[in-house]
Formats: C-alpha cells, sequence, structure tokens
C-alpha cells in the first residue's frame, strides 16, 4: 500500500510540474530571456558605438591640427572637377612660355574610385625649348597634373621658314568627390 | 440465561473495491492529501517563480529603455562627427593618390633631351612620341653612316634595354632612309 502511495505521489507531482511549467513558467522565462537577449545586443552595439565616438574625436582633433595641410591637399586634388581653373592654369602657363595651345579637350573619369581622373588631351605648338619648358611647368603644380603621354612632331614653318614643334599631350589631373550633404 | 453467549453483529462487513493501483476507495483521500502537502510546495515555488521572473522584467525592460536613450544619444552625437569622417577619409584618399604618382614620377624632360642627344646632325626625327612604357621614334636620315652613329649610340648606352624596329625603307626619290623604332630604358619596364 505504501509504495501504491509513493507512485501516486510521483504521477501527481510530474503531472503539475510539466502543466505549470509549460503554461506559467515557460511564457515568462521565454519573454525574459529575450529580453536579456536584446540587452546583450544593444550594450554591444552602444559600446562599438563609444569607441566610434572615441575614434572620430581623435580625428577631429587630427583635422584641427593639419588644417593648413589639408588646405595644400585641396589644392594638389580639389573636391570638384574645376576644369575652367585648370583651362586657366594651362592658358597662363602657355602664355608665359609662347606656347600656342590649339585645342583642349576634357574626359571625365565614370569609374567609382576616388580620387577620380580628369584626363586631358591637348594640341599645342611652338619651339622646342617653349615645349619642353611648358611641359615642366604644368606638371609642376599647384594641382597635380600627371603627364601620360607626350608626342612630338617637328614641321616646317611656311611663312617663318623655321621649324616648330605640334605637340600631343595627354594627362590626368584629379579631383575628389565627396558625399552629397557634405 | 447462558453465562456464555456472542455478540451477533447483523451489519454487513465493507469490502475495499478495486481501484487504481489497487489504491481503491482511499484513492480521494489520497489526491486530497497529496494536494495539502507536495501539490501546495509545488505550486507556491513555482508562483514564487513566476513572480520573480515577472518583477525582474521590470528591471529588464528599464536597462532596455536606458540603453536605447544612450545609442539614441550616440547616433545623433555619430551624425554631427560624420562630416569629418568623410573629410578625413577623403584626405587619406588623396594622400595615396598623391604617394602612388610621386612613387610612379617621370622625367619627361630628361627624357626629350636624352634622345635629342642621341640624334645625329643630318637626322630629322618627324615624331616623338613617349609614355611611361616605351619611345617611339619615327625619323629621317639623310646618309646611312649617320644612321649608324644614332644607332651605336643607342646601342652602347647602358641605359637602354631594348630597340625595336618597326618599319624601315630606303627612299629612293628623296634619297633618305626612314624608320621607326620603339626604344624601352631602364625604369620604363
Amino acid at each position: 500500500m505504501k509504495k501504491d502511495y509513493d507512485y501516486l505521489n510521483i504521477t501527481l507531482s510530474i503531472i503539475t510540474i510539466s502543466i505549470l511549467g509549460a503554461f506559467a513558467l515557460r511564457p515568462t522565462l521565454v519573454t525574459a530571456l529575450k529580453m536579456r537577449k536584446d540587452i546583450n545586443e544593444y550594450e554591444e552595439l552602444r559600446n562599438k558605438m563609444r569607441n566610434k565616438l572615441l575614434k572620430l574625436g581623435e580625428i577631429q582633433t587630427l583635422l584641427d591640427k593639419s588644417k593648413s595641410d589639408l588646405l595644400l591637399l585641396n589644392e594638389l586634388i580639389p573636391d570638384y572637377p574645376n576644369e575652367e581653373k585648370l583651362l586657366k592654369t594651362i592658358n597662363d602657363k602657355a602664355l608665359l612660355n609662347n606656347v600656342n595651345v590649339t585645342s583642349v579637350d576634357y574626359e571625365f573619369d565614370k569609374t567609382d574610385t576616388n580620387p577620380k581622373s580628369l584626363t586631358v588631351h591637348m594640341s599645342a605648338n611652338s619651339g622646342y625649348k617653349s615645349i619642353i619648358k611648358f611641359i615642366k611647368e604644368i606638371s609642376s603644380g599647384p594641382r597635380i597634373f600627371e603627364i601620360t603621354n607626350i608626342e612630338l612632331t617637328e614641321e616646317k614653318d611656311t611663312k617663318t621658314n623655321n621649324y616648330i614643334i605640334n605637340m600631343e599631350l595627354t594627362g590626368k589631373a584629379y579631383y575628389s568627390l565627396k558625399n552629397e550633404d557634405d | 440465561m447462558p453465562e456464555e453467549y456472542k455478540d451477533i453483529n447483523f451489519v454487513p462487513e465493507k469490502k475495499p473495491k478495486p481501484g487504481i493501483a489497487g489504491v481503491g476507495d482511499n484513492l480521494g483521500q489520497r489526491i486530497f492529501q497529496w494536494t495539502i502537502k507536495t501539490g501546495k510546495i509545488i505550486i507556491m515555488i513555482v508562483e514564487f517563480l513566476v513572480l520573480a521572473i515577472f518583477f525582474s522584467r521590470f528591471k529588464l525592460n528599464q536597462d532596455l529603455i536606458k540603453l536605447k536613450k544612450d545609442i539614441d544619444f550616440s547616433a545623433q552625437v555619430l551624425n554631427v562627427y560624420q562630416k569629418d569622417e568623410t573629410n578625413l577619409r577623403n584626405a587619406q584618399q588623396k594622400i595615396e593618390k598623391i604617394k602612388a604618382i610621386d612613387n610612379s614620377k617621370f622625367d619627361w624632360e630628361k627624357q626629350i633631351s636624352f634622345i635629342q642627344s642621341k640624334v645625329p646632325e643630318l637626322m630629322n626625327i618627324e615624331t616623338l612620341s613617349i609614355n611611361k612604357t616605351t619611345t617611339e621614334i619615327s625619323a629621317k636620315v639623310k646618309d646611312a653612316s649617320s644612321f649608324g652613329v644614332f644607332v651605336r649610340e643607342l646601342v652602347n648606352d647602358p641605359v637602354i634595354t631594348s630597340i625595336t624596329f618597326s618599319s624601315s625603307r630606303y627612299n629612293t626619290e628623296e634619297k633618305e632612309y626612314e624608320f621607326s623604332m620603339d626604344i624601352t630604358m631602364k625604369g620604363d619596364e
């Protein structure tokens, strides 16, 4: 009889614990665990943001310190194509060296790279020394101008009977495109 | 009356009815017994646990709200700093480009002067095309010895690594050699 009574106790206990566990404990526990998981994820995100803020603080200090360098950098590679200014520089240097620039064509970079290139195809003519000086000056700044190809052809000027050099020059200036919201 | 007599019980004797696990008539009583002893304790423990978890949710909820506020605030500050980050990235990309250009710097004047210095008197360069890898020359030369001098000059120069003639012909009308050649120099390769 005692053994029967024990079996009954155990059975009833198991049934009660199962029912209460499934319908009372489980939902509360699931909600609490989900909240705990959310908290862990948010904590991780907050720590990442704090680290980023620290780094951004350092960046701001660095940028403040190097303002003059940044101005120079913006002259070397401006933040927009600014082809008018480049054309003016070319013309000024041509005039200075007595070089006759006959045509200038631009080709804009359509790739996603940054800084982007602004390819310049230029035709000019003058005497040999003037051309050499012009080539030297055009690539000496203030904006970066990287010459990629030069073709020189000698031609006799029928009027003056002197030889002139026709030059076809291809070079690249660069510009950077910032985000639209800047 | 006789001295000895036996009590006679006319009430029928109760026999236990067969039931679950042989518990019989006592089942209801035993379930009741279990309920007020073990069952009560189980229910109390479960209630306690449920209430403890329920109240801990208030604390968790509070933590969650605080974290969300922190994150929102950090996000606002990050937005303010975003421009600086873009500026720095932009500056870094520019510096990298400048470094790359500086590393592949090419002295055009020197290259043109070098070719010019090799040209003999009776030779006339028609086209000189220079890029960072090769130098192409198209020229006319009045006599064979000047042509020979030019080629010898180029061959003997240790800076030149290869000379390739792309065309060569003798113009009988003009009585001159016309040729085109590609020159590769050290550092150009």
